[in-house]
């Protein structure tokens, strides 16, 4: 199944961050963000390039290790896919389709 | 039945007697060596005879009340004698010796007590015997005196022995009192008296005479009548009804943590009524704490957080039992501790405690609680529910190593003393994890749940569908690698699996001065030395070293050289300031200002250029100020705010 996009050839998401995150991203939490629709090799897009995307593109922050480790998200932030767990989508893997919401949480530990 | 009770009094109570008539018949024997010990014989079987005449006669009237008690109990219907049974096993557990429900009982045992207490040789059979019988009474097995009860025979002549001791030294102060003719004799020897008949009470477990007779029976509820009162709002809910409080009076509930979230979760558990609740927390009451751990008082500064809080739900709920571990918990304590709970609540506030809350609650077999917040936001969680690995348990919940197999680095989470946090949004957390809680004891099979609160969103709840239990996990699954052993052997070192600390140790000792040096600079040559403070903006604001300049860190993490740029145009506009000043760093506590002179000493333009040009002026960099804000005020202007 190939990524959809729209007849730009580019998707239109929505990502957003919290539990900290929103620090590294301007400080604002949603995004309306518009990002091709295959990946550098010419691949559907997947969670993986949107992830890589971010990074280069949305994150203005110079600690990229606060959002990526190895590849993909550090350990301890917990993406959702239109709500539900990217683990059940695939994860990385998951190919992006327009309107699709990310949430990107960053787990807390104060009490 | 009463037939039966007669004989089985006869068989047990008199061992001793049989013993002596035993003793007796050959004394018969020996009576035709010695008409002398005849005489002696039959005046000893005639205080025998006495002896047991008193003992029977008042093994009766016991035996007689106490049948009468179980006829009026077998009239009670099915329903109210479970229910009966159930709050009367709690009123004997109850360890603060509460009033009996029926007077009449207790007037009668007491008058049966002093008597007994007048055949003092027979106390341990009569004490059996009303035991044993009160057992069954309470619903407990066994006839009455079928089996000899050993341990209590021991504990009784042990007790016996120990109130011997006392009366000998009653005796020596009494006889000395005596020879001197002291009119003290007469105190003392109703102290004495007094003390025998509290210390047998005691040992009988009977509540004391004097507060069941003060109180006016008319105007007082009885103990079971208070406890509708009391739990009736949230009994006559259908989620909970009178079976749910009977489970939440069982149950037993431990709270790890007592700060932002253990206090609301402790305080409406024990409003509840639930049956212990164990409090845990090492620290002590921090004004900075007040306004958001709602237990404790602006005069509880600077006391144990357990004793306080203990003392505060006390006066929420007397009727429960509390459990006070006033200590940090560690790896090695935990599943000794839990094993003692039936849910656990994770209300502390480091990664390293989650990780090893989770592995014990785990090794344990017991549900667990999860919350946490930070600044406005916070995250719930219900883990290990149902508990794992029970016959290979298909529909076992995740665990919090299932969620999270790896840490997150120690410098991408923040302390709730560095990134502030809201008291109703801890509050809201500390909460929902009691609703959850009460949840888990009265309908165990509520599903696993995952909510994040969100204090300042258009959507504050929100629930997410978080179904990630691990089948690799190393905690969890069948391939599981840590044991109870091992937890308990203290050999897994959580703080290290979490990173340990950040290292802050960036700087060589010459770029570091105390707040007083950088005072005498500033001081001496103001043209040629600048502060400036990477706090955020909003801490900036609250208070700062006078004449310093605001570059928030997350400015130079965004970007050293740009961050250059803008500390250049700010400092541009410092008409005071000389041809070639030197900038130095100062945060709260002096951690963050080292990383940011290290990333400013690392950025692109100060390693081409070893100076920051802009404007007219050259910039050297200087030096990060030891102590930080916090040591400025402490050191040198105490008038700076303590936030």
């Amino acid at each position: 199944m190939s990524t959809q996009s729209n007849e730009a050839g580019m998707v239109l998401l929505e990502v957003e961050f919290t539990g900290g995150l929103e620090l590294l991203f301007s400080n604002q939490r949603k995004h309306k963000i518009s990002l091709p629709g295959s990946d550098e090799k010419g691949q559907p897009a997947t969670a993986a390039f949107l992830v890589r995307y971010l990074c280069e593109n949305l994150m203005k922050d110079t600690r990229k290790e606060m959002f990526v480790m190895d590849g993909t998200v550090r350990p301890g932030i917990l993406v959702l896919i239109n709500d539900a767990d990217w683990e059940l989508e695939g994860g990385d893997l998951y190919e992006l389709k327009e309107n699709d919401n990310f949430f990107f949480i960053s787990t807390l530990h104060g009490g | 039945m009463e037939q039966d009770e007669d004989v089985d009094m006869t068989a047990t109570s008199s061992p001793s007697l049989l013993k002596r008539n035993a003793s007796n018949s050959s004394g018969d024997h020996d009576s035709k060596i010695s008409a002398g010990l005849d005489q002696e014989a039959m005046e000893e079987e005639e205080s025998n005879r006495r002896e047991r005449a008193v003992m029977e006669r008042i093994e009766q009237e016991a035996s007689a009340k106490l049948d009468e008690e179980i006829r009026q109990e077998e009239k009670m219907n099915r329903k109210e004698r479970a229910a009966r049974e159930q709050l009367e096993q709690e009123i004997i557990e109850d360890k603060e010796g509460e009033e009996r429900e029926q007077l009449n009982i207790e007037e009668k045992e007491m008058l049966l007590m002093d008597k007994a207490i007048s055949v003092l040789p027979s106390l341990p059979y009569f004490h059996h015997h009303i035991i044993s019988k009160r057992r069954r009474l309470d619903g407990g097995h066994g006839m009455v005196d079928d089996v000899p009860d050993v341990s209590l025979f021991k504990n009784t002549i042990q007790t016996l022995e120990s109130v011997i001791e006392r009366l000998k030294s009653d005796l020596t102060r009494m006889e000395a009192a005596h020879a001197r003719g002291s009119a003290e004799l007469g105190r003392w020897w109703q102290e004495s008296k007094e003390k025998t008949r509290i210390e047998l009470k005691e040992w009988m477990k009977l509540p004391s005479r004097k507060a069941g007779k003060a109180e006016d029976q008319d105007s007082r509820p009885s103990y079971r009548q208070s406890k509708y009162q009391k739990y009736g709002r949230q009994m006559c809910m259908p989620e909970i009804g009178f079976d749910g409080q009977i489970k939440l009076t069982k149950s037993k509930v431990l709270i790890v943590g007592l700060g932002g979230l253990g206090c609301p979760a402790a305080g409406y558990l024990a409003r509840a009524g639930v049956g212990t609740l164990g409090l845990v927390d090492g620290d002590t009451v921090e004004t900075s704490n007040l306004h958001r751990q709602t237990l404790y008082l602006e005069e509880d500064v600077g006391q144990s957080k357990v004793l306080t809080a203990y003392g505060r739900l006390r006066q929420m709920n007397s009727r429960i039992h509390y459990e006070r571990y006033d200590y940090r918990l560690t790896p090695e304590k935990a599943p000794k501790l839990f094993d003692q709970y039936d849910v656990i609540l994770d209300c502390t506030d480091r990664q390293s405690s989650r990780y090893f809350i989770s592995d014990a609650a785990v090794v344990t077999r017991k549900p667990l609680v999860h919350a946490s917040a930070l600044g406005t936001m916070g995250q719930f969680m219900v883990l290990n529910n149902p508990p794992s690995l029970i016959d290979g348990n298909a529909h076992q919940g995740p665990c919090y190593r299932c969620i999270f197999p790896k840490p997150m680095r120690p410098e991408n989470s923040r302390s709730c003393a560095e990134a502030g946090v809201l008291g109703p949004v801890v509050g809201v957390m500390g909460i929902v994890m009691a609703m959850e809680a009460i949840k888990l004891i009265t309908q165990p099979n509520s599903t696993p749940w995952y909510m994040i609160y969100n204090a300042y969103s258009k959507e504050p709840f929100k629930m997410l569908n978080l179904n990630r239990k691990n089948q690799n996990c190393v905690a969890c699954s069948e391939k599981c690698t840590i044991t109870r052993e091992l937890l308990e052997s203290g050999s897994l070192d959580y703080d290290e699996f979490c990173g340990g600390r950040i290292n802050y140790d960036v700087l060589e000792d010459h770029q570091r001065m105390s707040v007083r040096d950088c005072k005498r600079l500033m001081d001496s040559k103001p043209q040629e030395h600048v502060l400036v403070d990477v706090r955020d903006k909003v801490q900036f604001d609250i208070g700062h070293v006078k004449g310093s300049i605001n570059l928030p860190i997350s400015t130079i993490y965004q970007s050293p050289d740009a961050g250059l740029g803008a500390l250049g145009q700010e400092l541009d506009f410092q008409p005071t300031l000389g041809k070639n000043p030197t900038v130095h760093f100062i945060c709260r506590y002096g951690n963050d200002s080292r990383l940011a002179l290290r990333q400013i000493l690392d950025s692109q333009r100060i390693r081409e250029h070893g100076t920051l040009d802009y404007g007219r002026r050259r910039y050297l960099m200087g030096m990060d100020v030891i102590g930080g804000y916090d040591a400025w005020r402490k050191e040198i202007d105490p008038w700076l705010p303590d936030y």
